[in-house]
């Protein structure tokens, strides 16, 4: 029972990772500035019904009942409502039952429904219902041998809410595509990654539709384990951001290329600590006259710690500093984040789970009529959950998130709302997951 | 009394005491200093002549037999299938051993079952006996090669493989903690912006 509730709990983001979701894995306890509300817990456990000798098919449901404070993230026209969102999905994987991924070929598919409806008279608040599919399949060949090889898929389609009180929707599709090769000869002292991936950001409507774009990314990661828990890396990696829609023309977006070379250390430093560290160069070129990062931008780094208290208490902390390309404002951001997380289980029943994110992100390439307009834009995530398991595959709870952006124009040209919102969304929810 | 009726009624009384003492035990054939040997344990040495069931019922119970012993041959062909499966050629090969065996056995049901219903036919119930015996051994064979089918062992108790150092050291959690992570998608609300931005 331990094992299980704290498995669905700890386990999630590599868990993602293998059912093709976007997550972040970080060896012990990765943690990650992602709002803890609306993710359905990933099947382990002795739970599931068996199809075949290796095959489980895995089902939830879980009904999610509160209230937010902030319906269309804007605090000049602040609307909150009652909300209700039944979360569903189906997963086939051919794991362990403890989770762990089986050692020749292990897959996974899986799909999940998000129905979400504000339980308010206002037009505008009820036309905010949006029914937001994903699927996802993972595959791994040879995992933990000499040579493996993985793929893995994913398809988000989300309707958000829009920037201000309307009936409109921000309607994005989304797909990220991975594929990767590993080879470790001899005893695994010397690894070789080869990653491949790719992602598609469809923007369906028509405001943002110039932002739509692709991205390829390339990256080769050659570590040496100088203990066998920890090891030295270095790590380089090329991509491409191109812009499909016609309108990229006249609203200025232009193609970049990026590239980045990072060294660092991963693994454990002792028993219970993790740490990932890594610093190095990485920079962007853009099409035409654009700028890319420049002088101390172009240092990117990273640090990360995660630390292991027992078997049910998990903590995790890190720090990471780099550019993104922005496909709808300017045209990149520098950006400093620092995250933490923290999971406990208590009484084999009770599990708790916290994290925030901040990020610092200075945004470059904004022009507003002939002048360059310096933007900063103060984001907070922060989400927690506790749910307790009635049964094995029964569980009930709480869950509270806030996102909060906080955003200042030099000179200010007031031309731009909902930029400065906070929004608190806290809700119950009843769940089965077998 | 007169005395010939005496002794006629003392000898009643008396020779019947003396024929209800237990009889002396019987002469060993070994030395005198040999301890007596014990009696024999209780045994059922008799052999049934004759079986308890109609030629009917002998046919049917044969039937039976012959259901079973398919289920058995299947159940070890599919082991066969699994140890293929797996690549364990000793397991495979003790188990198409037993397999063989079983279809020799089978085959030899089969002609019993044959010539049982003939002797049926002709009321010859001996000749049916001794079929019906034929195929209730035959049964109990296929039922030791099962159990040894069942008992056959792969690589993993009698192959050592390849040599493999495994180091773990007290207190350290299992797992590989040097791979590298998925970079965090930036999957997260789009900011607000003019047009111009």
């Amino acid at each position: 029972m331990i094992q299980r509730i704290f498995l669905a709990t700890l386990i999630l983001p590599a868990l993602a990772i293998l059912a093709g979701r976007p997550a972040r894995a970080q060896g012990m306890g990765g943690v990650d500035g992602v709002s803890a509300v609306g993710e359905l817990k990933s099947p382990t456990g002795d739970i599931g019904v068996r199809l075949s000798e290796s095959a489980v098919l895995h089902a939830g449901v879980t009904t999610e009942v509160g209230y937010d404070t902030n319906v269309f993230y804007n605090d000049t026209a602040r609307v909150s409502s009652a909300i209700m969102r039944v979360l569903s999905s189906l997963e086939i994987n051919n794991h362990a039952r403890d989770g762990s991924a089986s050692s020749s070929v292990s897959y996974s598919l899986g799909a999940s429904l998000t129905y979400r409806e504000y339980l308010n008279d206002d037009s505008n608040v009820k036309a905010q219902r949006a029914f937001n599919p994903s699927v996802g399949g993972a595959l791994a060949l040879a995992p933990s041998s000499k040579f493996s090889f993985g793929l893995s898929d994913s398809f988000t389609r989300t309707e958000e809410p829009p920037f201000g009180p309307g009936t409109g929707t921000i309607t994005r599709s989304y797909n990220l595509g991975v594929a990767q090769m590993r080879l470790a000869p001899g005893g695994g002292r010397i690894a070789t990654l080869l990653r491949y991936t790719n992602t598609l950001d469809y923007y369906e409507n028509q405001e943002l539709q110039y932002a739509s774009n692709m991205g390829h990314d390339l990256m080769l990661d050659l570590s040496w384990k100088w203990l066998p828990k920890t090891a030295l890396y270095l790590q380089g990696g090329v991509g491409w951001v191109g812009y499909i829609d016609d309108l990229r023309v006249t609203q200025g977006r232009t193609d970049s290329f990026t590239y980045r070379v990072l060294a660092g250390v991963r693994g454990l430093i002792t028993p219970k600590l993790a740490i990932s560290l890594g610093a190095g160069y990485s920079d962007a070129s853009y099409d035409g006259s654009v700028g890319g990062p420049s002088g101390a931008d172009s240092i990117s780094g990273a640090v990360e710690l995660s630390y292991r208290l027992g078997a049910l208490t998990q903590f995790g902390l890190g720090y990471g500093h780099t550019f993104r390309n922005s496909p709808i404002v300017g045209t990149f951001y520098n950006v400093d984040s620092v995250y933490a997380g923290m999971n406990q289980l208590i009484a084999s029943r009770l599990a708790i789970g916290l994290r925030g994110r901040y990020e610092y992100r200075r945004y470059d390439g904004i022009q507003s009529g002939g002048m360059t307009i310096e933007r900063t834009d103060n984001v907070l995530t922060v989400g927690a959950q506790m749910d307790y398991f009635i049964k094995r595959w029964f569980y009930a709870g709480v869950v509270y998130a806030l996102t909060f952006n906080s955003s200042t124009e030099t000179p200010a040209t007031a031309t731009v709302t909902g930029v400065d919102y906070a929004k608190h969304q806290i809700l119950g929810r009843v769940g089965v997951l077998y | 009394m007169p005395r010939a009726l005496k002794i006629i009624f003392g000898a009643t009384l008396f020779g019947q005491v003396v024929f209800a003492q237990p009889a002396p035990p019987p002469a060993t054939t070994e030395g005198q200093g040999a301890p007596p040997a014990a009696p024999p344990p209780d045994a059922d040495i008799g052999v049934k002549q004759r079986a308890t069931l109609s030629p009917q019922d002998m046919i049917n119970q044969a039937k039976i037999y012959r259901q079973r012993m398919d289920a058995t041959q299947t159940r070890v062909q599919g082991q066969v299938e699994q140890a293929r499966k797996s690549k364990d050629i000793i397991r495979v090969n003790c188990l198409l051993d037993k397999l063989t065996q079983i279809k020799a056995n089978l085959n030899i049901v089969d002609s019993a079952i044959v010539s049982l219903q003939d002797a049926t036919a002709r009321r010859d119930e001996g000749a049916g006996l001794h079929e019906y015996t034929r195929i209730t051994i035959i049964n109990q064979k296929v039922e030791i090669l099962a159990a040894e089918a069942e008992a056959c062992v792969g690589e993993d108790l009698t192959y050592v493989g390849a040599t493999r150092i495994d180091v773990e050291s007290e207190g350290v959690p299992p797992g590989d903690f040097t791979e590298p992570g998925l970079a965090p998608p930036t999957f997260d609300r789009p900011p607000a912006a003019s047009p111009t931005q």
